[in-house]
């Protein structure tokens, strides 16, 4: 086979392993089944294409190839913008909806992974020429190995400890153990709010973490995902029954009321704990050198 | 998502006792406990808004 063949060959067949390496549809069914995944392996084909054939023409000593980059760069820009536009227009008819730092979080997901599969296509293509096809899949894998080590981010439960807690009423106002949530008149509500809340505690290890789990984009990413999971005990118009997180001011600490329809405490702190750190929202206030006590 | 517009109204007031409330929105007199759960209820079909207590005796139905 020709020199050239082969480098695109392996470039591209590496890129297009990494691209369906880091395309899972979970639980969230995202990118939903089956013409959202044809869309983001067509993209990753275009992207290995890309990668692979930069170094070629590289080889080949035409080295304005590479203003080719900047327009993949433009491509994959307009997929993230693709990805927010529409999650955020399906967000506004979900029951509990993921809130925008979610989607911005899943949007750039989206164009991140598109650069990796195109350096894993460029890296793979590269050793092709240097070291033939074997050493071009080794590297291949090693990059796929990389990315998917890359782009697991890291969960809630590394920052947190998930406590149950008691739902309960005091007049009108609903406790989760000595938080808040909200008041509800209603006996009826107040009946249905006891009998199908499950209440949890989250509390934060550090300032990192108190900082974190504050930001409403991140709490609303918890009750998605718990209520697509396990369900929720929810309708439209039925504002009394929603589940809420709120915050005790002093410590920090996070109160979660869901209303789950599988009402197991377990599941629910297990499907906490795997709730995705957003990068959006994750701080770290610890890090301020203004803050030698490391207090926040 | 908060906002800096007002986005909580009170849509109507059901009380038990008819000196304690006035003003302009509409407000529904009952006769007893039992009533005012009854229509608190209904309201909060009807209007998909949020039955909360003020205080015993008198509920307020908000549009959150």
């Amino acid at each position: 086979m020709h020199d050239t063949t082969l480098i695109i060959l392996i470039g591209t067949i590496c890129g297009i392993a990494c691209r369906l390496n880091l395309l899972r549809t979970d639980y969230r069914q995202y990118p939903t089944y089956p013409h959202g995944r044809i869309v983001h392996l067509a993209l990753g084909v275009i992207a290995s294409g890309l990668g692979a054939v930069l170094v070629a023409t590289l080889l080949d000593k035409n080295y304005t190839a590479v203003t080719f980059l900047t327009l993949a760069a433009q491509q994959f820009r307009d997929v993230r913008n693709m990805e927010r536009q529409m999650l955020t227009n399906v967000d506004s008819m979900e029951l509990v909806p993921r809130g925008v730092t979610y989607i911005e979080g899943i949007a750039m997901a989206f164009e991140g992974r598109n650069y990796l599969v195109i350096a894993n296509a460029f890296f793979s293509a590269l050793a092709t020429h240097f070291f033939t096809w074997i050493g071009g899949l080794i590297v291949g894998l090693i990059g796929l190995f990389i990315a998917h080590r890359f782009m697991s981010g890291r969960t809630l439960g590394s920052v947190v400890e998930i406590k149950k807690a008691k739902v309960h009423f005091q007049g009108p106002n609903l406790f989760v153990d000595d938080i808040l949530i909200y008041n509800s008149g209603l006996k009826d509500s107040q009946e249905k709010l006891v009998k199908n809340g499950v209440g949890l505690i989250l509390v934060p290890k550090n300032a990192n973490a108190t900082v974190t789990i504050g930001n409403l984009g991140q709490r609303q990413a918890i009750l998605h995902d718990v209520s697509t999971i396990l369900g929720v005990y929810h309708d439209s118009g039925e504002p009394s029954l929603v589940p809420l997180s709120k915050r005790d001011l002093n410590s920090g600490r996070l109160a979660l009321f869901l209303l789950p329809l599988d009402r197991d405490p377990d599941k629910a702190i297990e499907i906490v704990r795997r709730v995705p750190l957003l990068e959006n929202a994750y701080r770290r206030p610890l890090k301020g050198s203004v803050k030698p006590d490391r207090q926040l | 998502m908060p906002s800096q517009a007002v986005s909580n109204f009170i849509l109507a007031v059901c009380t038990l006792d008819s000196t304690s409330v006035g003003g302009s929105g509409p407000i529904f007199y009952c006769k007893d406990e039992e009533e005012l759960q009854k229509v608190s209820l209904y309201l909060e079909k009807i209007l998909d808004a949020m039955a909360h207590e003020l205080r015993p005796g008198t509920m307020i139905l908000v549009k959150h």
